[in-house]
């Protein structure tokens, strides 16, 4: 197929073109998707409701939950002399307030 | 050191599962089983970290019937786990029978940081004096009179209930166990006594897995 054969077989070369310029990607499709996608505002409400429903997890309720009763602490302790590891000491803490986990605090 | 970090103890198990980024898996001691994870120390205290594990206790209770919420960073090693376990089955059995099918639901009565400070005497130049402040612990421990009637609204409904003073804004917490399938029946109890603001404001969150039911194991 000669040159010219393959010019006039073609859709008109400036068609490809012109396509290919007139939908700028950036431009078209973020308008798009603004449109279609949740508003950001929507987003924002539903967080807020979140926080301040009852019937949902607030962290007033997690912390609640999760310390009131006190929390355990780890560590490890190694003593060593002249970079010789001699004693391992393991500790575990429990760190509450005594009304929270002494039996005269619970009623 | 490689060890367990303990989410639950539970009277049964299901299959592993992830949650919050946590690998959940089950090891079991005689009829009890621990709801745990592999891992070389406890997550450090923070609100994303306290999030994740209220999210993995959630997951548990909606998995297996009875939970019973371990302390936030309970990690230990699976010898030490076992004896712990060991030396308090009965009562954690006990526990486990109790919180079966049943889900805790949280009242708090809240106040003003004045309110609260109103009620602790105090020498002439504002000071308070350290039998004062005893004796005004002693007083915010006796239960409010809403609270009270809170717990005659609902206690046909209620299985256990616990009650704990607050702190700050806080005057008191009730926690009641209900049956799982009673909490839009309780809700419905309360809502005329959280219409009535005569003490301070009454919250009710809930259901929620038995956090304040489950028995201490360190003790």
């Amino acid at each position: 197929m000669s040159p010219t054969e393959r010019r006039r077989s073609t859709v008109p070369p400036r068609r490809p073109a012109k396509r290919q310029r007139t939908p700028p990607p950036p431009k078209t499709t973020r308008p798009v998707l603004a449109r279609t996608a949740i508003p950001p505002k929507t987003v924002r409400r539903s967080t807020v409701a979140r926080i301040i429903d009852d019937a949902e997890t607030s962290l007033l309720d997690v912390v609640d939950n999760l310390l009131n009763r006190g929390v355990v602490l780890n560590a490890d302790l190694i003593l060593s002399l002249a970079n010789v590891d001699l004693v391992y000491v393991r500790l575990s803490a429990l760190i509450c307030a005594a009304d929270r986990v002494l039996p005269g605090g619970r009623r | 050191m490689n060890g367990l970090y303990v989410f639950a103890l539970t009277g049964e198990a299901c299959a592993p599962f992830e949650s919050a980024g946590h690998a959940v898996r089950f090891v079991r001691s005689g009829d009890v089983y621990a709801a745990v994870e592999r891992a070389v120390r406890a997550p450090p205290v923070s609100e994303p970290a306290l999030r994740r594990q209220h999210e993995v206790i959630a997951a548990l209770g909606a998995r297996v019937d009875a939970v019973l919420p371990a302390r936030f960073g309970t990690f230990l090693a699976a010898p030490e786990l076992e004896a712990i376990v060991g030396r308090r089955r009965d009562v954690i059995k006990e526990a486990l029978q109790l919180v079966q099918g049943r889900r805790q639901m949280t009242i708090r009565l809240l106040g003003s940081e004045l309110a609260a400070e109103a009620g602790q005497p105090r020498g002439p130049a504002g000071e308070q004096s350290g039998t004062a402040y005893i004796e005004a612990r002693r007083q915010r421990s006796a239960r409010p009179q809403t609270l009270a009637a809170v717990a005659d609204a609902v206690r046909e409904m209620v299985v256990a209930e616990r009650f704990e003073a607050g702190r700050g804004r806080t005057i008191a917490m009730l926690y009641h166990l209900i049956q799982a399938d009673g909490v839009e029946a309780y809700r419905d109890l309360l809502a005329p006594l959280q219409a009535r603001r005569e003490q301070g404001t009454l919250t009710v969150t809930g259901p929620w897995a038995p956090f304040a039911f489950a028995p201490d194991l360190w003790t």
